[in-house]
């Protein structure tokens, strides 16, 4: 990929756009794919991809998705989010599109804050977190956090839910294992598979890169351990 | 003439952004920051030239700014 792209030291969003690409060009289906960017730091998304995309509503991809899906049933479609867009504000949408069972291919890229927006506090945000909106760190009475692969695999209309980071070269392989049995489950039309990955934010948790890598092994995973939490292919 | 290909690293210094992730984990520190800046105003990361090509620099690299490419020596 020779493209120079806009996303701040450290970010994950590169390795993971750059992982999708690679198992898209491996299933040979980038005349067939349709992807769906977000609002948020990967709303830019089609600058990098050359594949057709298409851009929803802050939230909305999941239901842009099924629309698409049942129109061109022959096509790949796949969303592709950040936790402030999947789990905020697209909550409902993720939800009833899973419950649904739509053939769609979401990818949750998680981050614990608003990174766009400076970090800010997202219901992804790990407890005692600080964040621009919770200085003191996320305490009880902000909530806790949600687990968005656990709340997923009780619903019988998913069928393939793995939880993955970018923060080791293992890990990083591991991711793009997940992203190709993600995608082969909807081109085998089984049905609605999500991957989380979590991501490095240096900027919005106010770490260098090297932090970030530790601050997701010790803090996240902690939260959010990593692994498959439903397969049914 | 004999020409063989050998593989080289890559990196093209106008994308990188400085993250260290590939120095972090070069298992042969076969790479170093260099002390002029590029155009973004980072300091760009470097190979000195000798490793053993396991191209973990290119899987943990966020900016596409590494390459394990083929270089034609005779």
């Amino acid at each position: 990929m020779k493209i120079r792209h806009h996303y701040c030291t450290g970010c994950g969003h590169g390795i993971i756009h750059r992982l999708l690409c690679e198992v898209i060009d491996e299933l040979e289906i980038r005349e067939k794919i349709i992807a769906i960017a977000p609002v948020g730091c990967a709303v830019f998304g089609y600058f990098y991809w050359n594949f057709d995309t298409a851009e929803a509503a802050h939230g909305r991809p999941p239901a842009v998705a099924a629309a698409i899906k049942r129109i061109l049933p022959d096509r790949i479609v796949m969303t592709y989010q950040g936790d402030g867009d999947l789990a905020a504000i697209g909550g409902n949408e993720m939800l009833h599109a899973a419950n649904r069972g739509d053939n769609i291919t979401v990818v949750f890229v998680n981050n614990a804050c608003y990174g766009m927006t400076g970090g800010q506090m997202a219901p992804t945000t790990v407890m005692n977190q600080i964040t621009t909106t919770t200085p003191y760190g996320r305490n009880i009475e902000d909530g806790y956090p949600i687990k968005v692969c656990e709340l997923l695999k009780e619903l019988e209309g998913t069928v393939y839910i793995e939880r993955t980071s970018v923060d080791s070269p293992a890990n990083i392989i591991k991711s793009k294992k997940a992203l190709k049995k993600a995608l082969n489950c909807q081109i085998e039309g089984k049905g609605f598979s999500l991957v989380e990955i979590l991501s490095m934010c240096p900027v919005g948790w106010r770490l260098n890169p090297q932090q970030s890598l530790e601050w997701v092994n010790k803090s996240m995973k902690k939260q959010f351990p990593l692994g498959v939490f439903k397969d049914r292919l | 003439m004999n020409q063989q290909r050998k593989k080289h690293v890559k990196i093209t210094a106008e994308y990188c952004k400085a993250c260290g992730y590939c120095i972090k984990v070069c298992p042969d520190n076969a790479l170093e920051f260099e002390r002029k800046f590029n155009s973004s105003g980072y300091h760009p990361v470097k190979w000195k030239g000798k490793c053993r090509m396991c191209g973990l620099c290119y899987t943990v690299c966020p900016d596409f700014a590494v390459e394990i490419d083929d270089q034609e020596t005779s």
